[in-house]
């Protein structure tokens, strides 16, 4: 083996870079749990007999088992297209605070199932990331309210637009005095037209708008520069150098699925030359694991850092201030927070890519940050060429025009001033995540009249008088537009399920407007474009999803530094070494995002990219921090800011910044069977000085501990090169160091082995320069596959179902590791050693090179998972469905039957070409085999053969990075055969002779060799 | 010695007949075994269990009339077997199409009125019922010239639907392993009552490889 081709060392958490912790750690040496065999529930297994031998003897005695006489109910007349067992796809599209995505609904049998991406939408491009996925499953929570309420009293449709009236009828003698509206972000012209009608028509009514995630300060810096609000997109596609400070731009939500697909484009080297990724940030972020040098920083430094490198580019003479540098009254301290070496370095690294490259800063970075990000992008000749400002299309309205914190700071204010008297919350959880010093709460159950526009049950909703649910997109008409200006409608493809109304709906309810939803877009659309061929266009627009996909950025001038911007910016910086304790910083959730999907099962259930928790948040800190307070994995801690305090436990995470900490918001509600007594309210801690930006606090041990249910130590690889990955230069020099790195004398089965040369043989490949590790993918398997969630205490158990898992490696020091992501599912081994070990053949492969597992033959031995290499068979120890905490009693009883059953509202969910799978039987991937029988069976019927265009996987479907290829591997025109000829190519585990069918292409990285040089030198 | 005799009968308790009762046992045993086993093959199979079911339905619609007399296509009212998984079951509308028409006075065509005004669907008894981890597609089957006849039997004579075949994976096998017999020419598929004029086996080999037919026994063919 050359010294190129030497295996780095990966590790799956801090503690096993030591190997005697590892040889005390029975769990990575365990296939599975203890216990895992027995069932230790209510039910025991003596209790189970028990009504085993009386169901017999019952069996015996009555007699009365039938077969269940099956209905058929046809349509009694058939709506257009319509056809029983074929899917038909509607375009819509989903707005998640500014973040719009183009979608395709799979429908079903009038039951939207599954949500694709929308190919002609620019944002989606075909893919979508894991809130879209999983937003099918809010759609069918039975928790969503269901009814109106006044004062706890049920209402009737025809009750809340009394009510709804009755309140518009009563402002319209005052104009509106008293009247107020709390908005969350909203991107529908329509409703924007409403809003304008219901202004002018109460025009004393006041609007206020708060979001807990937002992008208020990247608008407003921008504002200050170019007097307009506009917020950036970038092409990642043109950026050959892109620093982020402190910008999760792959792993927040605002515009990921375009910012994924971009940036990945230049992650392959056969494809493009390679990027390069400076991340400067505190908490390991999606975007801190892609990059090709990861800097810690406290965030509040984040200026401090962007200073140094105005410096560096100054001294390289490219940066022109208006200003000189000196006049940057700073009070330094001693040392620079980055090795000023490594700083020119970076400096240099994007003059070379002039008009090339990509600043940018995370969205609670202050204002200012944003307004010299600006700047340092106009000296890189980067504006209007790798970075594009849209004007937010409605900005014209005051409420957007103001900051989040400042609105809510406003209606606090006029609260207190007993100038509301009515308040509608149209959207949002205010209650729940507004600052914990405005008093939000305490200040709303006092007012007079409180009307909250809800999906679910919140805390808002709880504490309001009047309470209107709120439909699903999926179930209401409207529209969207996106910040770069994409317009595309959203259509209904359920018929609302529960009472209430649509956004536009509730609008028009209150400006006692009887004209349909429907109605009110088509207006909205119809003004803008005229009635000539409006019909036409509309029905063009309703097929495409689209109406105009036309991005229209600012073209802006150079602008010039004021020396207003330049005391300010001296201001912060100055500031920033009075700074003593540990540094506080909040971060949306990977699985709950502010909180509004907290009782979405999947979503919870899915591992954080990072930390690889489900179910629950924790307060992340580094090794060493964790050490100095002698905390460990799991000890919880009380968080002291002020009067605020939190208790919660601690994740120790290798790569967190030292002396800082960080929570993810969103979790600790009481909202949902599922997501109630989940995580710990962060928003607890948020105050509105330091909403965005870092704030200190102090840490209190207690004597106490809580069970985190991290995925992280399953399935430990021992060691073995599993993830391959080399800098462009080794691959330059030698391409196939992957495949080398492993040596295997000639291997043979013992078994014959099948040629599986004729006919299809499907095969997948999975780009690891390409994955960001983001979880789309995971969640539409389980979307697709009918997959169960198992709660907390069975991840604790080690059994959850996901087929997918993405597994995540460290490796390097752990105080700063590199992460590496690898997506695992069944690799569909053409010596199966699953197969080889079945006593009942229930797992066997088909002429087409597929493991397939036959659930009806599976009698429960788990041989097969043990027996699996890569350990991604899922076994049933329990009905999951059944014991869903949304599930409800049976209502026919049977003999050998569950007694309980998923409740029939999630049952519309599961995709009827996929079987439920009950207890007792193991599963695993199926290369989608619905999908492939599908396009085969199409196919043949048209007498052509499958191309790759029939068959798209999954979680090929949803990669907006592109990362999987799937296809028929013998056609020498599919795009997985040539993949699979790039010589990045591997197999996992080859020296067992697996022939695996999913292949890996090793991750490429682009390190700046001068400054890995400068780096190595210091270490020695 | 007759006293010694006696003695000697004494000795057995048991009459000689007993001698056999051991291999009463056995061949009983043994026939219940058989019996069992024949319950099972034969009793318990979808050739008894299932074949011959005929529930009631609540329109009692005769394909007899239908399809024998009148000589509907079955893709008039099962419009999409040729192109789809499911084979549909005709909506109240395809009913109407006729019935507005002919036999209004009909109880049973006013329920399908009715039906079609209100919108409620007509409840039907399903009578082919697979379970639901097989996934059958006529779309695959009809258009590889597999008739109608070969799984649901004579449908044009009888007044009501019966299941005639089993409907289990061996029998399904039967046809996946050899195929030749129960291809038809694709123009033939609904005409149930059709005879080859040459030797069916032969035509259908013939057919078998015009059509392409390459029926799979792989576990993935039907199970998902």
């Amino acid at each position: 083996m050359s010294s190129l081709t030497q295996l780095k060392q990966y590790w799956r958490r801090f503690k096993s870079l030591k190997d005697d912790d590892v040889k005390s750690d029975s769990f990575l040496k365990k296939e599975f749990l203890k216990g895992a065999a027995f069932l230790d529930d209510a039910v025991s297994r003596r209790h189970f007999l028990k009504i085993m031998g009386a169901s017999a003897a019952l069996m015996g005695a009555g007699c009365a088992i039938r077969k269940p006489v099956q209905k058929i109910r046809p349509y009694a007349k058939n709506p257009e297209y319509a056809v029983p067992g074929d899917s038909l796809y509607y375009a819509t599209s989903l707005a998640i605070g500014e973040d719009v995505v183009g979608l395709l609904g799979n429908v079903s049998e009038g039951r939207p199932t599954k949500l694709e991406g929308n190919p002609l939408h620019p944002l989606s491009n075909g893919s979508t990331g894991t809130f879209h996925q999983a937003n099918i499953l809010s759609l069918y929570d039975p928790d969503r309210l269901q009814y109106g309420r006044l004062n706890n009293n049920r209402l009737s449709q025809s009750q809340m637009t009394d009510a709804l009236n009755r309140v518009y009828r009563r402002y319209l003698s005052t104009e509106g005095r008293g009247l107020s509206f709390l908005l969350e972000s909203q991107m529908s012209p329509t409703v924007y037209s409403l809003l304008s009608k219901l202004q002018l028509r109460l025009p004393y009514a006041e609007f206020y708008r708060y979001d807990p995630i937002n992008m208020d300060n990247v608008k407003h810096g921008l504002f200050n520069v170019a007097g307009k609000f506009m917020l950036p997109q970038f092409n990642f596609e043109k950026a050959d150098v892109v620093v982020s400070f402190d910008h999760d731009f792959l792993g927040g939500l605002m515009n990921h699925v375009s910012n994924a697909a971009g940036f990945s484009k230049r992650r392959s080297p056969e494809d493009a030359n390679l990027n390069r990724l400076y991340a400067f940030e505190s908490n390991y972020s999606a975007t801190g694991a892609r990059s090709d040098h990861r800097f810690r920083v406290w965030s509040s430094q984040i200026p401090l850092v962007l200073f140094q490198l105005i410096r560096s580019l100054n001294s390289y003479g490219v940066f022109d201030f208006g200003p000189k540098l000196s006049q940057f009254n700073l009070k330094f301290s001693k040392e620079d927070v980055v090795d000023p070496a490594l700083m020119n370095e970076i400096a240099l690294d994007l003059i070379n890519a002039k008009g090339k490259s990509v600043v940018t800063a995370g969205p609670l970075q202050p204002a200012i940050v944003h307004e010299f990000v600006y700047f340092i992008n106009q000296a890189l000749l980067n504006n209007n060429h790798t970075v594009h400002y849209y004007e937010d299309p409605f900005s014209n309205f005051l409420f957007n025009q103001q900051t989040s914190v400042k609105s809510m700071t406003q209606l606090v204010d006029n609260i207190k001033d007993h100038q509301v008297s009515t308040l509608i919350v149209l959207g949002g959880d205010p209650v729940f995540n507004a600052p914990a010093d405005s008093l939000f709460k305490e200040l709303y159950v006092e007012i007079d009249e409180t009307i909250c526009f809800s999906m679910m049950d919140t805390e808002t909703a709880r504490l309001s008088k009047l309470v209107i649910p709120r439909y699903h997109f999926l179930e209401s008409w409207g529209d969207t537009k996106s910040i770069s200006g994409i317009a595309s409608l959203v259509q209904p493809m359920i018929r609302p399920m529960h009472l209430g109304y649509s956004d536009v709906g509730f609008l028009g309810a209150l400006l006692d407007d009887s004209r349909s939803d429907y109605a009110h877009v088509r207006r909205t659309w119809r003004l803008k474009y005229g009635r000539n061929m409006f019909d036409q266009r509309w029905a063009r627009w309703l097929h495409d999803g689209v109406i105009s996909t036309v991005q229209k950025s600012v073209k802006l001038s150079a602008k010039r530094i004021t020396s207003k911007m330049v005391a300010q910016f001296s201001d912060l910086v100055s500031s920033l070494f009075t700074l003593k304790g540990i540094e506080l910083n909040f971060f949306e959730d990977s699985s709950v995002y502010d909180g509004r999907f907290i009782n979405n099962g999947w979503l919870q259930e899915m591992p954080d990219p990072i930390t690889k928790l489900t179910w629950d948040n924790a307060l992340l800190m580094s090794v060493k921090t964790a050490k100095k307070y002698h905390l460990k994995f799991q000890d919880m801690v009380k968080l002291v800011k002020g009067n605020l305090s939190l208790e919660l436990p601690v994740y120790v995470l290798p790569g967190h910044m030292d002396n800082s900490v960080s929570i993810a918001l969103g979790y600790g509600q009481n909202c949902g069977r599922v997501g109630s007594g989940t995580g710990f309210n962060a928003y607890q801690l948020r105050t509105r000085s330091d909403f965005d930006g870092a704030s200190m606090v102090s840490l209190v041990k207690l004597n106490r501990t809580y069970k985190l249910a991290s995925t992280q130590d399953h399935g430990s690889m021992e060691g073995r090169a599993l993830y391959r990955s080399g800098t462009i230069s080794q691959y330059e020099k030698q391409p196939t160091f992957a495949a080398d790195m492993v040596q295997t004398p000639p291997l043979k089965s013992l078994y014959d082995e099948v040629p599986y040369d004729t006919g299809y043989q499907w095969g997948m490949v999975v780009d690891l320069s390409r994955c960001d590790g983001c979880n789309a993918c995971i969640i539409s398997c389980q979307a697709e596959n009918n997959i169960p969630i198992v709660g907390k205490r069975e991840v604790l158990n080690g059994r959850e179902m996901s087929w997918m898992r993405i597994d995540r490696y460290f490796e390097g020091d752990e105080d700063n590791p590199d992460i590496v992501d690898q997506p695992v599912s069944c690799l569909h081994c053409e010596n199966a050693p699953c197969e080889q070990v079945c006593p009942v053949a229930a797992t066997v492969h088909d002429q087409e090179g597929i493991n397939n597992m036959v659930y009806n033959r599976c009698i429960g031995t788990r041989y097969c998972a043990d027996n699996c290499p890569v350990k991604v068979r899922r076994f049933n120890f329990f009905d999951y469905h059944q014991r869903n905490p949304q599930s409800q009693p049976k209502k026919r009883k049977h003999l050998f039957d569950y007694v309980r059953e998923p409740d029939p509202i999630v049952q519309r969910q599961f995709n009827p070409d996929v079987t439920v799978r009950m207890r007792g039987v193991m599963e695993k991937c199926t290369y989608c085999i619905q999908r492939i029988n599908r396009a085969k069976i199409n196919a043949k019927n048209q007498n052509r053969l499958v191309s790759d265009a029939d068959i798209q996987v999954a979680c090929q479907q949803t990669c907006s990075a592109d990362a999987i290829t799937f296809g028929n591997i013998l056609d020498p025109d599919s795009k997985v055969s040539k993949v699979r000829k790039r010589q990045r190519n591997y197999q996992l585990l080859e020296q067992l002779h697996l022939k695996a069918r999913t292949t890996y292409l090793a991750g490429i990285t682009n390190p700046n060799v001068k400054i890995v040089q400068l780096t190595d030198k210091r270490k020695l | 010695m007759g006293k010694y005799v006696e003695s000697e009968n004494q000795k057995y308790i048991f009459p000689r007949w007993v001698n056999k009762v051991p291999l009463m046992i056995l061949s009983f045993v043994f026939f219940t075994v058989l019996f069992v086993i024949y319950l099972f093959y034969y009793w318990f199979s979808p050739k008894h269990l299932e074949v011959g079911y005929e529930p009631e339905q609540p329109i009692p619609y005769s394909h007899r009339l239908h399809v024998g007399e009148l000589g509907l296509d079955c893709r008039y009212c099962h419009s999409q077997v040729e192109k789809q998984g499911h084979s549909n079951i005709p909506s109240s509308e395809v009913c109407m199409n006729c019935h507005s028409q002919i036999k209004t006075d009909s109880p049973h065509i006013k329920k399908i009125k009715n039906s079609y005004d209100s919108g409620v669907p007509i409840e039907w008894v399903k009578v082919h019922m697979l379970p639901d981890y097989a996934y059958f597609n006529h779309s695959r089957h009809v258009n590889s010239g597999v008739s109608c006849v070969s799984c649901h039997g004579r449908v044009d004579q009888m007044e009501v639907v019966r299941q005639v075949e089993p409907l289990s994976m061996a029998w399904c096998l039967e046809c996946h392993r050899n195929p030749a017999p129960h291809i038809r020419p694709k123009s033939q598929v609904t005409n149930l009552g059709w005879q080859s004029e040459i030797d069916p086996v032969e035509l259908g080999r013939l057919l078998v490889k015009e059509y392409g037919v390459n029926p799979r026994e792989d576990c993935s063919t039907c199970h998902r």
